[in-house]
């Protein structure tokens, strides 16, 4: 057997070369996946059939002379939400255990237009948002005794555990970046709207992105250019170090190895020629009004059959989540969304002089699974400690991803921030951040 | 007793959970925002 690819790139290289067939891709990654999978929890369904007369088509394209596509060849793991036209899709939750589409998802289309394998349907949490009783957690593959988190807990673990080099997940509240950072990986949200979530069975309409890891910047970019509804915005080559600059406030509710860790990056970054600064961004740390009652509401609408149906079917955070609804009025929801619009320009102007802005993306290291605080005894306000430096930008929209940090211990995850509409720019960066942080001191 | 009854603890966490939408609502009437920006125009953003 050889060694396993470094990147997605390298695998187009050898595939096309002769020297790797995408069968035997697929078949690594099966066996990879069969082996984690006990200890893990990544997936609700391996696809082993469906990935193996994938990777037999690509075989017989290349052999024809015909070019795949660019992720030719690649066995890629999708979360649960997705549509998949005769293959289960179950959103971890009970009321559709065995329910099977009729039609793919934009975005499976676009993977199998690209050349992609589909090896498995990740675990996630309930409809992307509660704990599952119906699939169970994913956990750690950094340390399977502690949670892969989520809500793409499946995609996150799996390629932590190395099984596949990049998944696809959903962030409607850090849900990519979330265990992305607390597994090690790359996790990128882009901009809204770049990537199709037709197809995707999403709670909210306005917060929800479809978002990529990668085991690092470059398998999270490559699958974004193959799945991204619109083309590039034209850039020039980044020529020099970047300037960043640290959101105000952001060491604030940083747990000590998080704190530790984010210091040491940002003297590397410095090391390696990054000027890096400080810009405040007003309210930023007044966010979670205005994204429960846009989750809660948009939820409450666009589930409101589906709860009503199956009321005692789904799981009880669910449940206790959208009862808050009651409670809500269209004045709220407007308010939020003016609120939205304010941190949007906040956040813009904090960008005008600027590359990226840069933050911790998560507060903590990954918890022991039995003392995770976004699982089923949840409070709001932990949760607003949580994700304190995610959700501001699902509820702006702005790009954002997150790449671990150089650490001893556990994952931990440096959140950089980029322009709206400014995806390519903001992954040159990251990948720049990347090299400059593997740097030996 | 039905799933869907509330048990003591249910009515404690109901109480949290609904003090927590008043904040909310609250935070959200203390934010200094333009009352009369529209969120949406349509005679100019619709394409």
């Amino acid at each position: 057997m050889t060694a396993p690819p470094a990147s997605i790139d390298e695998l187009g290289t050898r595939l096309r070369a002769g020297e790797v067939t995408a069968v035997s891709l697929a078949e690594e990654a099966l066996e990879a996946i069969e082996r984690a999978e006990p200890a893990i929890n990544a997936y609700i369904t391996v696809t082993a059939e469906l990935a193996l007369e994938q990777a037999a088509a690509v075989d017989a394209q290349l052999s024809r002379g015909v070019d795949p596509g660019p992720l030719a060849g690649v066995p890629i793991a999708v979360k649960d939400i997705f549509e998949t036209k005769g293959i289960r899709t179950t959103a971890a939750t009970r009321p559709l255990r065995d329910w099977i589409p009729a039609r793919d998802a934009e975005l499976i289309t676009r993977l199998r237009e690209s050349g992609a394998v589909l090896i498995g349907k990740a675990n996630l949490e309930e409809l992307a948002f509660g704990p599952s009783s119906e699939t169970g957690r994913s956990n750690n593959p950094v340390d399977p005794t502690r949670t892969a988190s989520g809500s793409s807990g499946g995609s996150g673990a799996t390629v932590g555990s190395g099984a596949v080099l990049a998944s696809i997940g959903t962030d409607a509240g850090g849900s990519v970046r979330l265990p992305a950072a607390l597994c090690g990986v790359a996790g990128l949200k882009p901009t809204f709207g770049r990537v199709s979530l037709d197809g995707a069975l999403r709670v909210t309409w306005s917060l929800e992105h479809c978002g990529m890891f990668g085991r690092g910047v470059r398998d999270a970019r490559s699958l974004f250019e193959g799945v991204a509804s619109r083309p590039p915005r034209p850039r020039a080559p980044l020529t020099g170090p970047p300037s960043i600059a640290l959101i105000e406030g952001c060491f604030d509710h940083l747990s000590s190895p998080v704190e530790s860790a984010v210091r040491d990056a940002i003297g590397r970054l410095e090391r390696s020629g990054a000027s890096v600064g400080e810009r405040s961004v007003p309210d930023v740390d007044r966010f979670l009004p205005a994204f429960m009652v846009t989750f809660v509401s948009e939820g409450a609408v666009g589930l409101h059959r589906f709860l009503t149906e199956h009321t005692l079917e789904i799981g009880p955070l669910i449940r206790r989540t959208f009862e808050l609804s009651v409670d809500l009025t269209a004045a709220d929801y407007i308010r939020a969304q003016r609120f939205r619009r304010k941190l949007r320009a906040a956040v813009d102007e904090a960008l005008s002089s600027v590359d990226v802005l840069m933050t911790a993306t998560v507060t903590e290291v990954a918890w022991e699974s039995e003392h995770d605080p976004t699982g089923e005894d949840l409070d709001w306000d932990t949760l607003g400690d949580v994700v304190r430096w995610m959700v501001p930008f699902n509820l702006t929209g702005h790009p954002a991803i997150t790449i671990p940090a150089p650490v001893d211990g556990l994952p931990v995850g440096i959140q950089l921030i980029g322009r709206l509409g400014e995806d390519e720019r903001l992954l040159d960066i990251a990948e720049w951040a990347e090299a400059a942080l593997a740097e030996a001191l | 007793m039905s799933e869907l009854e509330l048990t003591p603890e249910r009515r404690e966490e109901l109480a949290r959970d609904f003090e927590a939408v008043a904040g909310w609502k609250r935070d959200l009437a203390e934010l200094e925002l333009d009352d009369y920006d529209p969120l949406l125009t349509p005679a100019t953003d619709d394409p």
